[in-house]
């Protein structure tokens, strides 16, 4: 049985390994990872300026910074531009490139070339301007498709003898950026071609083109309770094969839950309710702030305070420090979780149970949909009141921590018990 | 003291780290001086050139062969799950004393 169990676990883990590896999906993961700071660093802000403590608000108008810190957080969720950058680099960086940022530009300013430009005729010339909603959530999937394309297209044309050599008493940093240009611009061409064909159709650009028939209806579906629901279920069951659930699932949830997320903290920004329940927050709550995937904290206080046997005694004190903070590796594979049947019930159904208890407490308007997470290394408890959905949000989260708690604890008992006779059958 | 140098590979993290240093305090009381640092899988190159053995994290055992490809004059050797998730330093230092005669 378990010769069988590993070979099926290692080809599983096989294929989840090349997912994850995979060009286009770990460029795309690291790319936007990279622009987390700016996303969390806005996020910060935007508390800042929304605290109910009317004093607090009053300095910030008479001071005259109201207005600045909610354009930056405006400017902020130009997400589309921002990953532009980050999956060039990243994946000119795996396609080893000399230069990464070179990568990185140049997606950049492909994405720019295919989003839409308004232009007002002036006597004295033109104004141009660009929507932010077409450089931030609605850009996000064409930010994502052209960078990923541009980049690939960039590097493959630099291994071509198309380069444009200069004498070798011209200084490399001068010549190294003369090379690509040929590269540079032919990679522009079909971004061009995209700009002028999409402007002609009645969606005005290949942005909206693309935000309208594949952006919207995936995110729609996505975001959806069930959908949700089925990655925490998936995440839960990848991290029982011995696999990194969180990371596998990772870029499924930037994809679909980075764009809701952005509008509610753009509406927020200008002082109004974030208009989508589930965000990629939503779920990042409920993977990290009750004691990691699982919502193992319960495990960790119960593992290190009510366990007799000598082994669980001793592997719960292990495990404990790092699972306040979220970290659940040693717990995964020391306890172990992999294929242990005994707490697969819990380890997959908590989760759910504890989205399912926060998509009606945000419905039934006792908090708000959370809209940061400074870091995950900080204990649940207090993580929950940083998460900007309000004090109720807060406890929302310490009430979870106790369910994980009551609901681990039968699991951990059958364990331990079974421990304990394991170890009084070694003694004699 | 003996010189060496073990790379870890695994999904990184604060986990990982943590082994690193029990294995360098470990290699230390067995009259070793040990260079440990834990890396992405996709990152090895180049960092892991040069080392005695690589070790690799569970999440990670598929990625063997790969590895070996990659390094085929370094030792690859899977961490076990046990040894990993209770960072016993001790087992896994020892395992490769016996096997490597350092």
């Amino acid at each position: 049985m378990k010769a069988v169990n590993q070979s099926f676990t290692t080809k599983i883990m096989k294929i989840a390994g090349k997912f994850q590896n995979n060009l286009v999906v770990s460029s795309i993961t690291q790319g936007m990872m990279s622009t987390m700071p700016i996303l969390m660093g806005s996020a910060i802000i935007n508390i800042l300026i929304n605290l109910p403590i009317t004093p607090w608000i009053n300095f910030l108008k008479d001071t005259g910074l109201m207005v600045p810190l909610s354009e930056i957080v405006q400017i902020a969720t130009c997400t589309g531009l921002f990953i532009s950058f980050g999956i060039g680099r990243v994946i000119s960086e795996k396609m080893g490139a000399k230069n990464p940022v070179e990568g990185g530009i140049i997606a950049l300013f492909s994405f720019l070339i295919v989003t839409p430009l308004t232009t007002v005729v002036g006597d004295y010339g033109n104004a141009y301007s660009v929507g932010l909603e077409n450089l931030g959530a609605q850009g996000i999937i064409t930010s994502m498709i052209v960078s990923v394309c541009a980049g690939v297209l960039f590097m493959k044309l630099s291994k071509t003898p198309l380069r444009i050599k200069m004498p070798a008493s011209v200084p490399p940093f001068v010549s190294q950026s003369f090379e690509n240009i040929p590269g540079f611009v032919i990679t522009l061409v079909p971004f061009i071609a995209l700009r002028v064909l999409f402007g002609l159709t009645p969606y005005g650009g290949f942005t909206p083109f693309i935000n309208t028939v594949i952006q919207a209806p995936l995110t729609g579906i996505g975001n959806s309770l069930t959908g949700h629901l089925v990655l925490l279920i998936l995440c839960s069951l990848l991290w029982w094969l011995g696999l990194h659930g969180s990371m596998i699932i990772m870029p499924v949830i930037m994809v679909l839950g980075t764009a809701p997320l952005q509008e509610n903290i753009a509406a927020v920004a200008s002082g109004m309710a974030a208009p989508n329940l589930l965000t990629m927050m939503s779920i990042m709550a409920i993977i990290q702030m009750v004691g990691g995937p699982g919502c193992l904290f319960g495990l960790f206080i119960d593992m290190a305070f009510f366990t007799k046997s000598e082994r669980y005694k001793t592997q719960g004190k292990l495990q404990l420090v790092p699972g306040l903070f979220n970290v659940i590796e040693p717990v995964v594979y020391g306890l172990p979780i992999v294929l242990n049947f005994t707490l697969l019930l819990p380890f997959v159904l908590l989760p759910v149970i504890s989205y399912i208890l926060m998509y009606f407490g945000m419905k039934l308007q006792l908090f708000t949909t959370p809209l940061t997470m400074a870091t995950s290394f900080i204990p649940g408890p207090i993580l929950g009141f940083l998460a900007s959905g309000g004090i109720g949000f807060g406890i929302f989260i310490v009430l979870m921590c106790v369910l994980s708690c009551i609901v681990y604890y039968p699991f951990v008992k059958i364990m331990d018990t079974q421990q304990l006779k394991l170890e009084s059958e070694e003694k004699n | 003291m003996r010189k060496l140098k073990i790379t870890l590979a695994c999904v990184g993290g604060v986990s990982t780290s943590i082994l690193c240093d029990r294995i360098i305090e470990e290699g230390k009381s067995n009259g070793f001086e040990v260079e440990c640092k834990a890396y992405a899988t996709n990152a090895l190159n180049p960092v892991a050139i040069g080392s005695d053995v690589i070790l690799l994290g569970p999440q990670v055992c598929y990625m063997e062969d790969e590895v070996k490809k990659q390094f085929s004059d370094i030792p690859v050797r899977l961490i076990s799950m046990m040894d990993y998730g209770t960072m016993n330093a001790k087992n896994i230092f020892s395992k490769l004393l016996n096997e490597f005669s350092w």
